[in-house]
């Protein structure tokens, strides 16, 4: 199941402004990748754009799971091939009970179509709950609503934890989190671990990556991947920061 | 003046008290004079030219115990006094327009409830039917301290237009909570519901408008008595091209009256759902409150609806608010469900279930919340 993003363009519907100049990128079969860089280089939207954000326009380029094409499938299908974007702002939707909630999307995506049974989604729920360190109510309330940021990120990892897809893509799951929670939400993502799961993660800082182990890691700047590395590359960031990269921006910055 | 029509309300009513004869007579003369809109046009007209009078045998059940629980017409011959008095006087007038007159003129079935002073009834009423009367009515008399919960569902079976008319005449410091959802098959329906509150009385309404047919519907309350309080929680879909025009209106009389409305509608498809919502506190109905809050949420680009809420304050000691939203769904709720999996039908249902659950949760009884949950996802087509 690798994903293979491919001098990947897009822009943004509204305004026609180009974010993504030329991304290429491979996370293969069982890897964890991931990209770095500075606020307004397109890094949310490279995640939002492969899942299907409805905002944003490829212009050129591909995107391809498993060999299949993905930019001509819905958002829908998408997810159902495997994939899983953890949000950097999850929508809250009042009336709608959390567990219900993930309870359904859990049936949407099973490959064989079938539900979950009743006491088995349960006793996963429960057991996703309890190394996340979530309160008990927190499924019994509306989906993200009154979430306090943390929760949120952590409600995330849980709907990862209990849809089981083959690829997560995780967008700044470690903003906003204390230590502690950030090492609650980093075993969270290890837990997911197999040589079938592989995961795409965005951040600023290299602390998430001190707890989830990158196997490569590859800096965004300006709409494009500039440089790639192994998990060194990421203290290098922490010690140098992005300054080398600022020359090159190019034209704008992109927030 | 349609002779014909005034001939065949007479054959209908023969066998009835003299009293009702006249009335329906008189209703049935009367109505042309009466004030009519473009809504009830399609279904006066329909009733004219082929009114449906035809009676179901009425069969009196076993009486219940502390309550009576009559049909119509033989209530009106075993408590005159009570129907003459009260039977589209005091709630429903059925001389406030033309509807209402031929709903009278063209009566032909529903059920008296009686609820003495002090009797409380523990076991819900259920004002369940399923029939071709085009008019059928219920008259609900709630005495003096008396407690009682109705619940009502009719189903009018006619593909002629169909009235629904109900009226609760609440004694003082009695306490009705009332349930509805009825279901039509004609085209073109009216229900309308009613009350007339005494002092200290409490009326809890909770309707659920989940028909698939053009609807008008009437809920009113009169808060005469001092310190009487009107509660009304309802929840409506409008799909496909149809069209719901909601009236609902609390009145405050009475000194520290309260009214409540609280209503959640979703809009699919070309269809249309408006919600005229009015409180009005008179004059001199000191230290009352009237409160109102109205929200639509339209799925598609083609649906509509109105949310308009009209406070009429006549005087200044009171407490009064509004609130009403149109909103259209959010892209990005849909985005996030669907980014789970979830098709956008799936999307919409369950964002349709949300934003009318938080009201439904707010019905106190447990089996009817989840009976009116069931409804509504029978309604989306869920189960």
């Amino acid at each position: 199941m690798t994903l293979v993003v491919k001098n990947l363009h897009a822009k943004v519907k509204e305004s026609g402004e180009e974010i993504l100049k030329g991304v290429d990128l491979t996370v293969p079969t069982g890897e964890v990748h991931a990209i770095m860089g500075p606020n307004g280089n397109g890094k949310s939207t490279l995640v939002s754009t492969i899942m299907g954000y409805p905002a944003y326009e490829v212009t050129a380029g591909s995107v391809t799971f498993d060999g299949e094409d993905v930019l001509n499938k819905s958002v829908t299908e998408r997810a159902r091939m495997g994939m899983f974007l953890g949000m950097q702002y999850p929508a809250e939707i009042p009336g709608v009970k959390n567990v219900d909630f993930i309870r359904q999307a859990m049936n949407a995506t099973q490959p064989d179509g079938k539900p979950v049974p009743v006491m088995q989604f349960l006793q996963e729920l429960n057991e996703a709950k309890e190394l996340l360190q979530m309160p008990d109510d927190i499924t019994d309330r509306y989906l993200n609503v009154g979430f306090s940021g943390g929760e949120k990120k952590r409600n995330e990892v849980l709907q990862m934890m209990m849809l089981k897809p083959k690829l997560a893509i995780l967008d700044e799951i470690d903003s906003g989190l204390d230590i502690d929670a950030l090492r609650i939400v980093a075993n969270g993502i290890n837990h997911m671990r197999t040589p079938q799961f592989s995961a795409l993660l965005i951040t600023h800082y290299e602390r998430l990556l001190e707890y989830v182990k990158p196997d490569r890691v590859l800096v965004m700047v300006d709409g494009r991947v500039v440089q790639s590395g192994g998990p060194e590359l990421a203290d290098e960031l922490e010690e140098g920061g992005y300054a080398k990269f600022e020359q090159l921006r190019k034209d704008g910055v992109h927030e | 003046m349609n002779q014909e029509l005034l001939e065949q309300v007479q054959v209908a009513s023969q066998h009835q008290p003299a009293w009702l004869q006249q009335k329906r007579q008189l209703a049935t003369l009367r109505s042309t004079d009466l004030p009519i809109d473009h809504w009830q046009e399609p279904m006066v007209d329909c009733w004219q030219k082929r009114p449906n009078l035809t009676k179901t045998n009425e069969q009196v059940t076993t009486s219940p115990a502390g309550y009576v629980d009559l049909p119509i017409f033989i209530a009106a011959e075993q408590y005159p006094e009570l129907l003459q008095e009260n039977l589209m006087e005091k709630a429903i007038d059925w001389q406030a327009n033309q509807i209402n007159a031929l709903h009278l003129a063209l009566l032909n079935g529903g059920r008296f409830i009686y609820v003495p002073d002090g009797a409380v009834v523990k076991q819900p009423i259920e004002l369940a039917y399923s029939g071709t009367e085009c008019n059928y009515h219920n008259l609900v008399i709630v005495g003096a301290n008396a407690q009682v919960t109705i619940v009502e569902q009719v189903h009018a079976q006619n593909d002629q237009p169909s009235y629904v008319g109900t009226e609760l005449l609440l004694g003082d410091s009695a306490k009705v909570d009332y349930y509805q959802s009825n279901t039509f098959i004609a085209d073109h329906n009216w229900e309308s519901v009613r009350a007339y509150q005494a002092g200290d009385s409490l009326l809890n309404m909770y309707v659920a408008l989940f028909d698939r047919h053009h609807l008008v519907g009437d809920f009113h309350s009169n808060l005469d008595g001092d310190g009487s309080n009107a509660n009304f929680k309802m929840v409506g879909i409008a799909t496909h091209d149809q069209l719901q025009e909601i009236n609902t209106r609390i009145d405050n009389h009475g000194l520290h009256t309260d009214g409540e409305i609280l209503q959640n509608g979703v809009v699919k498809d070309q269809a249309v759902l408006n919600f005229h919502a009015v409180g009005k506190i008179y004059q001199g109905a000191h230290q009352s409150a009237s409160n109102q809050e109205s929200r639509l949420l339209t799925l598609t680009a083609e649906s509509h609806g109105e949310a308009d809420p009209v406070l009429l304050i006549e005087d200044n000691d009171v407490n009064a608010g509004h609130a009403a939203s149109i909103g259209q769904v959010n892209p990005d709720q849909l985005y996030y469900l669907q980014s789970r999996g979830l098709t956008l039908m799936e999307a919409e249902i369950l964002l349709t279930k949300g934003f009318l659950l938080p009201v439904i949760e707010k019905f106190p009884d447990q089996h009817l919340r989840e009976r009116t949950i069931n409804e509504l996802l029978e309604r989306l087509g869920v189960q």
